[in-house]
């Protein structure tokens, strides 16, 4: 039945139904319950008791003495400050006296790779966050929501629209060509790199786990150098037997637009590009006065604020065998960009199933269906359009053509009315398991996972385009499938073993396989005349003009791991980790790579000396050195190929083929090789928990794209050549810092520093990245001995105050008085990439995050920072809007540049760029440091029973505000952001921002309801 | 369950998949150079591919040859700065320069795209030659045309820099990567070699349906300037009346006949480099976008005609009569959409005689009515907006026609023996540039004053095709004639020196293979 009404909800989006469906549970009759909690053999006055799942409790009296009313499903949770909290059934008791012990922050149960382990017995590097983290505030991706909550992970979001993806790097990037994100971990299944977050619900997720360190990646070998995330999701296991729970969580969020960059007024801008025309001897663009022409303001034309709404609905519970849980979600958010937007349902279900005391069974399965609209329209238009370019013609016909260059123009608001861009995807991710326990020693444990994702993306561009009408081009229209294929079989056995009261161990081995498949089909069509059938009958177009592809890539991955665990009399931790990786990426000789790692922890604070001291009730010190690695090549690079090189012959087109690139079979894995240290702490009872960690990590055998003679015929050859370092220290502190029966406060603080350092390029000093063809060589390098990578450019000194200065200077480029400046680093008199110095690096000295949390009564209130400090961002826009022609806009602060009148301005006067050319230069970097207001959160725990709502166990109303203040001087605003993403050129191009798509300030309103 | 057991039951899991097999690599979507060249269609599918690199920008596809062939020289000039014509348009260029691509159109682009046809070319011989699956006669006329195009290629690179890297043998990159400068006689050795195979066994003409492929004259016409280049002279004359006489080819009777776009493969035309409208895909993407904006990447899309061509806001030259400017190209189905990034040098417009008839087409300084600003090339550029839209042009690369036969015969026959029997062959160009025989019909000239008038000849009839900087190097004069002369708004008059008559080799190559510098640590004379 349960299952069926969800289906109908399936398929009617209202999700206010549910809540109104599930109203109707009644809670078990109340009971009272009375009793003392103690510690030490004293009564504990003050210690809180809750009713677990609801806002009910009460505290201790002066003798200890509580009474409370329950009911017999009820779980009563008893704590205090220093203490760990202790749960209780009430079942049919109705009297409960408690001992708290002392607490140890250190002893919650996080999981690892293949597996758990007590925090406390920890010798690697590990960083959690707990679902109310990540649902404190509603976020639609979980990456979003690890800003700033792990020490030492950089997350950055590549633009703000919707469903955009983060950049992660978890202690700096290791790698140059290869990918240096996390792999990513779902219940055991392991998704790779790249895996669409999309698909997961935030709400879903129990926690987090974040590897770091080579001692817990190790066992993930190969694919661990840029660290492991561990997503677990919430199962059935440990839910009240008997009625199932159900939760209902609604949000509807309005998302507004933040500050935008300031632009040269209209008039302003007519005079510049008059300015700048005039004196490149061109016809002056606009001759009239400036209340002639139009004056659009496309920020506002083209922005606006944008809902969100989004419902989850989850029912979990467990019965004598089985355990459930299963959530559906609905999420719907419209962009600020206009014509952006993604809409998500997403069904998982948790089942676990205990088929007699040795056998278990169960599966995971999560499907996804992703409608995204990826926009007609960019922020970049917005910022780029100059406000006199009219929209419309006279006849009221849509304007297609800019009278400043001379040229067709692509007219935004014809774009949104007449285009289509839209993405659907869809992806079933599952894994089933059986669990065999011969003995309570032994765990055998098997699972097999497939993962399905299939995408389209449909691309109309409308016959009536005016630009395309004044081409006499007819639109076009594209379709794209995405087929992708996986499977993971994972084989484990574990052996766990008290040898005596002094020798404890726990040994895993296990066998992992790995399949994964991608099969791509595109077409495209020209020179259709006619909007009759969009992208829905691509043969209704110019039948020689077309362009079809497909394409197939496949890998697969065979690993043999160990693990060792040896703990003596509790003090002392020690342990081993091997994994054996085999990809077929690589050639014969080179397909297998061995990584092995050891770490050792000892707890001070369990030493015989510590035992009379009262400051730290835990004390731990840890080391761990290993390898792991990067198999930081796509397919087939190993192989030689032939490209695609057509042309033709008599006008008609015929198929040819050069060789594109030449083969390596010597091409190996990257290997890092890293050294964590570490020291936790928990003091005054409790009431600080801090952690401090120092590592160091060199990357060899980079694999990098090197240059070879051109004489070969080729201009570079993927070569295992290069080393890089990483290190840096994280610290983290959590404080309580007070807490009482009715308020509580607490503080986290994420502080952490990386410092990346190229150590060897292969023999030679620098290599030129080229980020745009546009922008040519010369403004980023990798430079041996700075980080990975650096900005460089010419140093431009302002402007030419006077002729005799020119003269003086030695320069053989043509020059101009008003005109810019630059510095000639090496003499030679020309201005060029010779004379480039490093300008800055997008890598940041220092991350952090910082978090208050308050709680009084029935409320609760957060605010959380989040920000960098140190980093440079390179400004894409400062070519176009700053240094060179009239046809685009300008920055505000051209409003003071150079003029006869204004001689004193060191910006360049208008127009002077075409006599001194622009080369990538020192005012295009520009300081990233920033400080957000991230989160602020209000929230009511209602308490339910005081006002009369049966069958409510819990419900809160929580208001919530994301991105509300931000500290920057950046030009564009949000220094965050990443021109080039998370892959390819973004491995290492990070930091460049051309005005991505703005992150909206976000105001969200939500109920959650627990039956 | 016992411990043995389960050791058993593990190694059974682990063992399942744990064969070779599962890491094998399944290329499926990957042409492979091991798997390839095994049939005829495959190697034609690999020739096929070299042309392609001939039409890059860097080669024939947009200026590439014409920067180190034409500007620099008394021909071409941008009408403004541009950044892609500098280097040699002001003889700034340098070792740095050289490196710096813009728009696939640098130093280095054009060295590395000769060289990847010539590796290409030598894997085709290799693959090709005495490859079973081929027929002897395919095969003959196969390596036949590859090695003409290697021979072009060498050619070039001999011209540009003189001593380079040079091997004809499909060599492993290793052993590529480290091979100094060979010197220039024995490369155009080679050259001639490939040229004189490629007379041997290629098609004399080709079927309409193989238009634009190479024929044996087109390698004639090489061999003959290569004999001219060491002064051969009696040699350039025997091959230049082969082509004359034996040749398919005769000249047309206008001029401007040449260059109708409607006509590419007319009888004067020995060779020209197919291009077609609309054509996506191609090697470099180079085509404009269905919105309007450019791609990334500047390819061979054939920009060409749009460099030539003029753009709206440079003229007329009353500016108010922009739009009636703009009224009168559009009722022909025109438009001044290109760059107008080659114009007419102001030498050259100046200085063409008025009662040439050639003019009209090299020299357009008023259309429609209007006078221009700058005057414009129109045997290069095409205005028609349909047939050749911006950046989108149809129009064939020309890359060798009969008249440079006649005049190359010229001045052969001048250098051997005098004007007395070279008139001859002049005076069939002059005849078609000028109305009255007083005109076109030259006596009495000693030979220095042949040589000079072949000097002009060539200027006027063969502009922007690609050889002006080759002749006046050939002829010893290039540095005199620059630095005599006024250019609109750079200064090469006073910037050339007399080493710019070669090109340096990219900074970044010295970098990579210092051995590049053992022969000539001078590189050029750019050090």
């Amino acid at each position: 039945m349960k299952l069926k009404m969800i289906t109908l909800l399936w398929l009617n989006k209202p999700f206010f139904w549910m809540l109104l469906l599930f109203m109707s549970y009644t809670s078990v009759q109340a009971q009272v319950v009375k009793g003392t909690v103690s510690a030490d053999g004293q009564p504990l006055p003050g210690a809180a008791i809750i009713i677990k799942g609801s806002s009910k409790g009460t505290v201790t009296d002066f003798d200890g003495f509580y009474t409370i009313e329950a009911g017999a499903n009820d779980v009563l949770m008893f704590s205090y400050v220093g203490y760990a909290s202790k749960e209780v059934v009430v079942g049919t008791q109705t009297e409960i006296d408690v001992t708290l012990e002392a607490d140890n922050s250190l002893d919650e149960v996080v999981v690892i790779g293949y597996g758990t382990q007590r925090k406390s017995d920890l010798t690697g590097s590990v960083s959690s966050v707990s679902s109310e983290d990540v649902n404190v505030n509603p976020v639609s991706r979980v990456d979003q929501a690890l800003q700033g909550r792990a020490a030492g992970v950089q997350v950055t979001q590549t633009s703000g629209a919707p469903g955009a993806a983060s950049v992660i790097r978890v202690r700096g990037g290791n790698s140059i060509t290869g990918s240096n994100e996390p792999l990513w971990v779902i219940d055991g299944i392991v998704v790779g790199t790249n895996f669409n977050l999309n698909n997961i619900n935030s709400n879903d997720i129990k926690s987090i786990e974040i590897l770091k360190d080579a001692s817990s990646i190790a066992i993930y070998g190969s694919r661990g150098a840029n660290g492991v995330i561990l997503v677990t999701t919430k199962t059935g296991t440990g839910a009240h037997l008997g009625k199932p729970e159900v939760s209902a969580n609604v949000y509807t969020s309005m998302q507004m637009v933040p500050e935008l960059p300031k632009m040269l007024s209209q008039e302003e801008q007519i005079a510049f590009t008059n300015e700048s025309a005039d004196f490149r001897g061109a016809a002056i663009p606009f001759p009239g006065d400036p209340s002639d022409y139009p004056n659009n303001d496309w920020f506002d034309l083209l922005l606006g604020p944008a809902p969100i709404f989004n419902a989850d609905v989850s029912v979990v519970g467990s019965g004598e065998n089985v355990s459930y849980y299963t959530s559906l979600n609905y999420f719907n958010q419209e962009g600020i960009v206009k014509t952006s937007g993604i809409e998500k349902y997403i069904f998982r279900s948790n089942i676990d199933v205990r088929l007699s005391d040795k056998v278990k069974t169960g599966f995971r399965v999560n499907y996804s269906y992703i409608d995204q609209k990826n926009g007609l329209v960019g922020y970049g238009n917005a910022i780029a359009s100059l406000p006199t370019q009219p929209i419309y013609n006279d006849d009221g016909t849509y304007n297609g053509f800019d009278e400043v260059t001379g040229s067709p123009w692509s007219n935004p608001i014809a774009n949104m009315n007449l285009n289509t861009n839209e993405t659907f995807r869809n992806n079933l991710l599952g894994s089933f398991y059986i669990d065999y326990s011969p003995s309570s020693k032994w765990i055998i444990r098997s699972t097999f996972s497939p993962d399905f994702d299939n995408s389209k993306q449909n691309r109309f561009t409308s016959s009536q385009s005016p630009n395309l009408l004044y081409l006499g081009e007819g639109g076009n229209a594209s379709v794209r499938t995405v087929l992708t294929k996986g499977w993971n079989n994972e084989n484990t056995v574990q052996y766990q073993s008290d040898i005596n009261e002094n020798h404890k161990i726990t040994a895993l081995a296990g066998a992992s396989f790995q399949k994964v498949t991608t099969e791509i089909v595109e077409s495209e069509a020209f020179g259709i005349t006619n909007d009759a059938t969009g992208f829905n009958n691509l043969e209704n177009a110019d039948p020689n003009r077309n362009i079809i592809t497909s394409d197939y890539s496949g890998f697969q991955i065979a690993s043999f791991f160990g693990r060792l665990n040896y703990s003596y009399k509790d003090r002392y931790l020690l342990t081993l980790v091997g994994r054996t990786d085999g990809s077929s990426v690589f050639a014969d000789d080179n397909k297998y790579e061995f990584y092995p790692s050891v770490a050792a922890a000892w707890k001070v604070s369990e030493e015989p000396f510590m035992k009379n001291q009262e400051t730290f009730n835990e004390l731990k010190l840890r080391a761990s050195y290993g390898k792991s690695g990067n198999q930081a090549i796509d397919p087939y690079r190993t192989k030689g190929l032939l490209v695609e090189a057509n042309t033709t012959i008599n006008g008609i087109q015929q198929t040819g083929l050069t060789l594109g690139r030449p083969s390596n079979p010597n091409l190996t894995w990257e290997t890092t090789t890293s050294l964590d240290i570490a020291l936790e702490a928990s003091l005054f009872k409790g009431r600080i928990f801090t952690e401090f960690n120092y590592y160091y990590k060199k990357t060899n055998d980079l694999l990098l794209d090197v240059t070879i003679p051109k004489q070969t015929g080729f201009t570079s050859q993927l070569q295992n050549v290069g080393a890089l370092e990483n290190k840096g220290w994280e610290l983290s502190l959590n404080t309580n810092n007070i807490s009482t029966a009715n308020f509580n406060w607490s503080t986290t603080l994420m502080l952490s520093s990386n410092k990346n350092k190229i150590l060897d390029l292969g023999g030679v000093d620098y290599i030129d990245v080229v980020v745009d063809e546009i922008l040519g060589s010369g403004n980023t390098r990798l430079i041996v001995g700075e980080s990975v990578p650096v900005f460089t450019g010419v140093k431009y000194l302002g402007t030419w105050k006077s002729q005799d200065e020119i003269d003086a200077s030695g320069l053989r480029d043509p020059q101009v008085v008003g005109g810019p400046k630059f510095h000639d680093e090496n003499g030679d008199g020309i201005i060029s990439n010779d004379d480039a110095v490093v300008l800055g690096s997008p890598l940041p000295d220092i991350i952090f995050g910082f978090e208050n949390k308050f709680s009084y009564k029935n409320f609760d209130f957060s605010f959380y920072f989040q920000g960098t400090k140190g980093n440079e961002v390179y400004n894409l826009r400062m070519r176009n809007h700053y240094f060179t022609r009239g046809e685009f806009t300008k920055f505000e602060d051209i409003a003071n540049r150079w003029t006869p009148t204004n001689q004193g301005s060191d910006i360049l006067r208008a127009g002077s760029d075409s006599v001194t050319g622009i080369p990538p230069n020192s005012e295009y970097v520009e300081d990233g440091s920033h400080i957000r207001l991230k989160n602020v959160r209000l929230a009511f725990n209602m308490p339910v029973e005081k006002m009369g709502m049966p069958g409510i166990k819990n419900a809160s109303i929580y208001l919530t505000g994301t991105n509300l203040l931000l500290w920057s001087d950046f030009r564009l605003i949000d220094p965050e952001g990443s021109r080039f993403g998370r892959n390819g050129l973004g491995n290492i191009a990070q930091g460049y921002n051309d005005g991505s798509y703005p992150n909206p300030r976000t105001l969200t309103l939500g109920l959650n309801v627990t039956f | 369950m016992k411990t043995k057991n389960i050791i058993l039951y593990t190694l059974l899991l682990f063992s399942c998949f744990a064969c070779e097999d599962f890491l094998e690599e399944d290329p499926r979507a990957l042409v492979a150079p091991e798997t390839f060249y095994r049939s005829e269609s495959d190697v034609r599918q690999a020739v096929v591919g070299i042309y392609a690199i001939l039409k890059n920008n860097s080669i024939y596809g947009q200026l590439g040859l014409d920067l180190f062939y034409d500007n620099g020289a008394d021909i071409l000039e941008p009408n403004r700065s541009a950044n892609i014509v500098e280097p040699m348009g002001n003889y700034s260029l340098n070792e740095a320069i050289a490196d710096a691509s813009t728009q696939k159109m640098s130093v280095s682009d054009t060295w590395k795209d000769l060289y990847r046809v010539i590796y290409n070319a030598n894997i085709i011989i290799d693959k090709t030659t005495g490859n079973s699956a081929i027929s002897v006669a395919a095969q003959t006329d196969i390596i036949a045309e590859v090695r003409f195009i290697r021979g072009l290629c060498y050619w070039h690179i001999a011209n540009l820099w003189g001593d380079a890297p040079f091997y004809t043998e499909a060599l492993t990159l290793d052993q590529i990567r480290v091979l100094g400068r060979t010197d220039e006689a024995t490369i155009l050795d080679s050259v001639l070699a490939d040229l004189q195979f490629a007379q041997l066994h290629l098609a004399s003409d080709y079927p309409e349906e193989q238009r634009g492929r190479a024929s044996k004259w087109a390698a004639a016409i090489i061999e003959a300037k290569l004999h001219m280049q060491q002064k051969n002279w009696q040699a350039g004359l025997n091959k230049s009346l082969e082509i004359i006489n034996q040749s398919p080819h005769r000249l047309l009777t206008n001029y401007a006949d040449v260059f109708d776009p409607k006509n590419e493969y007319n009888d004067e035309i020995i060779w020209s480099l197919d291009f077609a409208k609309d054509i996506r895909g191609q090697f470099e993407e180079g085509t404009v976008r269905a919105d309007g904006s450019f791609p990334s990447v500047f390819g061979n899309g054939n920009w060409r005609p749009s460099m030539f061509s003029p753009r709206l806001r440079d003229e007329p030259k009353n500016s108010s009569e922009r739009s009636a400017l703009a009224d009168a190209l559009e009722a022909r189905g025109e438009a001044f959409n290109g760059t107008g990034l080659q114009v007419a040098a102001k030498d050259f417009a100046e200085k063409f005689p008025l009662n040439d008839l050639r003019r009209s087409i090299n020299i357009v300084d008023n259309y429609l009515g209007f006078d221009l600003n700058f005057p414009y090339m129109a045997k290069v550029w095409n205005l028609d907006v349909d047939d050749s839209p911006r950046f989108n042009h149809s129009d064939n690369r020309l890359v060798f026609r009969l008249a440079d036969v006649y005049l190359m015969a010229a001045e052969c026959e001048n250098e051997l023996n005098g004007p007395v029997n070279a008139y001859q062959y002049i005076h069939p160009i002059r005849q078609r540039a000028f109305i009255t025989q007083a005109e076109w019909e030259l006596v009495g000239l000693s030979q220095q004053e042949f040589r000079e008038v072949i000097y002009d000849e060539r200027k006027w009839e063969l502009a922007g095709e690609c050889n002006r900087r080759y002749d006046l190097i050939r002829w010893g004069i290039l540095f005199d004639v620059v630095e005599n002369l006024e250019y609109r708004f750079w200064t090469p008059n006073t910037n050339i020196r007399p080493y710019h008559v070669k090109l340096p080799i990219p900074l970044q190559e010295l970098q990579v293979n210092p051995a590049l510098l053992e022969s000539d640590p001078s590189n050029n004379g750019y050090r």
